[in-house]
């Protein structure tokens, strides 16, 4: 990708919108991190994936070439760059004989941001649902997403060169500032994120993809079925019924079914042999149409939703 | 003639930042970057896309972008065709077509000059043309007006502002290490023995939090919803949000439609002695002064719960201060039950600080 531009249309599993690559590849040239927003299973971290699949000209999803860090609501931004194991060393003080205990350098070890920084190799960094975390967490890695560079401040100065011998870095650990990691950062907007930090981001909405043909891509790309024309007609079938799905949940659910919902129905389909002739007759009812919803009161609305409009209201 | 794109982006740039568009000079030179690598060049809706994605942060900004880019007459397909001749001839790199443009050249200017580039319309009083009659504005004459409901605080720097409230004690299970306890007790006995624990510190900062949803507050209509959320996420030991109607008394109300009444009394025993926060305009919203609703006020905050434990009780009104004047906020500032300040990114900073009970003068 570093000559060519990201298509998000040449691997095997992922579909990117043109609107959606054309801001990937505007993040890629400033250096910038990419935010990445959209509903529940609309494909937010496969972005990165597809991302580090073309970058490495392959068209199959590889998990090792995406540094995915996932982001918990305890996680500190210190944590991802560096840890000291204090409590080895505590156990370690115990033996006044080891030699190791009154240096911190030994128990020092990178983080898996601070590794990818260290190895100053272009790869992709994802750092999955960052609205997880406390609302500081963003401002604290902004400095570091900017400058690749950060300081190890509890190593002491006069450890340093030791440090530098065994570990390989010192008090400051610098990146490729001409050649940084493409920072893939993916929320759900369960908090607000920081006024400055989403300056300095590029932002992608990944939005549900209403073309069928879209779907039905999206659908092949991501299920590992034969091709065949029965199969064919059972995905059309079941794009179609999932569309009506889809828009009569829409307001009155609260998680409507996304690409993601729609991939593992379409398996089901086929593994309980469900044919396109009965998809097509059932309406706002499919077979097995509550393997959609992830909410038990979705499930219930659905259910009032579709009964309502399957029978309609008798004249009094 | 050749133009520096540098000089001609400036143009748009200071047209933004003058109509006060968020904008800091590293915005300026990443727009810069992006055009000497190809992407906003040849059409104007290009560099309208570029400018949005570089410089908008959400829907909001986003759509002011547009409309101030709309109103810019800046560039015309002749200023981009020079960008191109000035060697940032590549072929847009989002405009993925078959056709290679061989460098040089103006090359792909193909449909950019059929969008017609919109007069500028300056919104400001016409000399010539027919006369209108003139709206008289007295003192006033200089406020500036939202036409889109926004709250006058975000929702960021109310959470921030809260977690500057604490008040930390020590409470729950022993899970941090004393170690000062632990040492001395080592020394006591002579022995490797378990060591002392005790509880963490917590914040025990509570508060209860009145608002007013009278229809003068309507356009602080999202206030309930913004104070939920940030005190769900302020670390506070508790926060309880009730609502009133004009004047805070028997009974308040658990929901913003009024549906769902709670004695007074029973409101304040279940929050003993816990801070609190009114939010109302006191009648500066619609600049009266009612006397009945200012005893009523009065009483409220006189009363007996609130006066036996003393605790700080603070205003915060969504108008802004010059609009106080002769009306019943600006009475109800002069009271010492209360303190009221204005509900911006300030006030809420010293609404804080009341509440961790340092009077302001």
């Amino acid at each position: 990708m570093n000559q060519s531009q990201y298509t998000g249309n040449s691997t095997d599993f992922y579909l990117a919108s043109p609107a959606v690559a054309k801001v990937v590849n505007l993040a890629v040239a400033l250096r910038r991190p990419i935010l990445v927003e959209g509903e529940p299973g609309c494909g937010k971290t496969q972005l990165a994936y597809s991302i580090a699949a073309e970058m490495n000209g392959e068209r199959e999803l590889k998990l090792e070439r995406v540094v995915k860090i996932s982001v918990k609501s305890t996680s500190r931004a210190q944590d991802l760059l560096y840890r000291v194991n204090a409590l080895k060393r505590l156990q370690d003080a115990q033996n006044r004989d080891n030699p190791q205990a009154p240096f911190l350098y030994p128990y020092l070890s990178l983080g898996p941001l601070g590794k990818v920084i260290q190895s100053r190799q272009r790869c992709v960094v994802l750092l999955d649902e960052i609205d997880k975390a406390d609302i500081d967490f963003p401002n604290d890695l902004l400095d570091v997403l900017d400058r690749f560079e950060f300081q190890i401040e509890d190593l002491p100065a006069e450890e340093e060169e030791d440090c530098r011998q065994s570990q390989g870095f010192g008090r400051t650990v610098r990146g490729d500032r001409e050649h940084p990691p493409i920072v893939v950062i993916t929320s759900n907007r369960e908090k607000r994120l920081p006024e400055p930090f989403l300056r300095r981001c590029l932002y992608v909405q990944v939005k549900f993809p209403e073309d069928s043909q879209d779907l039905r891509d999206i659908v092949r790309k991501n299920t590992r079925l034969p091709e065949g024309e029965i199969l064919e007609n059972l995905i059309n079938a079941a794009i179609a019924a999932f569309l009506r799905v889809r828009k009569l949940s829409e307001g009155s659910t609260h998680k409507p079914p996304t690409s993601s919902e729609l991939i593992d129905w379409v398996q089901i389909l086929n593994w309980e042999g469900i044919t396109p002739e009965t998809l097509e007759a059932a309406g706002h009812r499919p077979p097995l149409w509550d393997t959609l919803f992830k909410v038990a009161t979705d499930l219930d609305s659905y259910d009032r939703l579709s009964k309502a409009r399957e029978t309609p209201a008798s004249p009094p | 003639m050749s133009i520096q794109p540098g000089l001609a982006l400036e143009g748009l740039y200071l047209y933004l930042v003058r109509n006060g568009f968020p904008l800091s000079v590293r915005d300026f030179r990443d727009a810069l970057t992006a055009l000497r690598q190809g992407y906003g060049l040849h059409r104007r809706d290009e560099l309208g896309w570029l400018c949005e994605t570089l410089w908008a942060r959400n829907e909001a900004e986003r759509l002011r972008l547009r409309r101030l880019f709309r109103a810019f007459p800046w560039p015309e397909p002749e200023t981009l065709r020079q960008f191109a001749g000035e060697g940032f001839d590549k072929e847009s790199p989002s405009v993925p077509t078959g056709e290679d443009g061989p460098g040089g050249g103006p090359g792909p200017v193909a449909e950019g000059e059929a969008g017609p580039v919109p007069a500028v319309e300056f919104a400001g009083p016409r000399e010539s043309g027919l006369a209108l009659p003139r709206a008289v504005w007295g003192s006033t004459a200089r406020e500036s007006f939202v036409f889109t409901p926004r709250p006058p605080v975000s929702l960021r720097s109310l959470i921030v502002a809260w977690r500057r409230y604490r008040r930390t004690l020590r409470a729950g299970s022993k899970v941090e290490l004393d170690i000062d306890a632990t040492v001395a007790q080592q020394c006591r006995s002579g022995l490797l023995t378990e060591p002392v624990l005790l509880p963490a510190r917590r914040n025990q900062a509570r508060l209860l939090v009145l608002l007013d949803v009278s229809p003068s507050m309507a356009p602080w209509g999202s206030l309930a919803e913004l104070l939920t959320e940030s005190l769900r996420e302020s670390r506070l030991a508790h926060g309880a949000v009730y609502c009133f109607d004009n004047v805070p008394e028997d009974p308040l109300y658990a929901d913003t439609g009024l549906n769902d009444p709670v004695p007074l009394a029973d409101a304040l025993q279940a929050h003993p002695g816990y801070p609190l926060l009114i939010l109302s305009d006191g009648g500066a919203a619609k600049g009266r002064s009612n006397r009945s609703r200012l005893a009523a006020t009065r009483a409220f905050l006189q009363q007996g719960p609130l006066r036996a434990e003393w605790q700080p009780v603070v205003w915060l009104n969504p108008m802004p201060r010059e609009r106080w004047t002769g009306t019943g906020a600006a009475r109800i500032a002069g009271w010492s039950e209360v303190s009221m300040l204005e509900l911006s990114d300030d006030g809420v900073v010293q609404a804080v600080d009341t509440l961790r009970g340092k009077r302001s003068a």
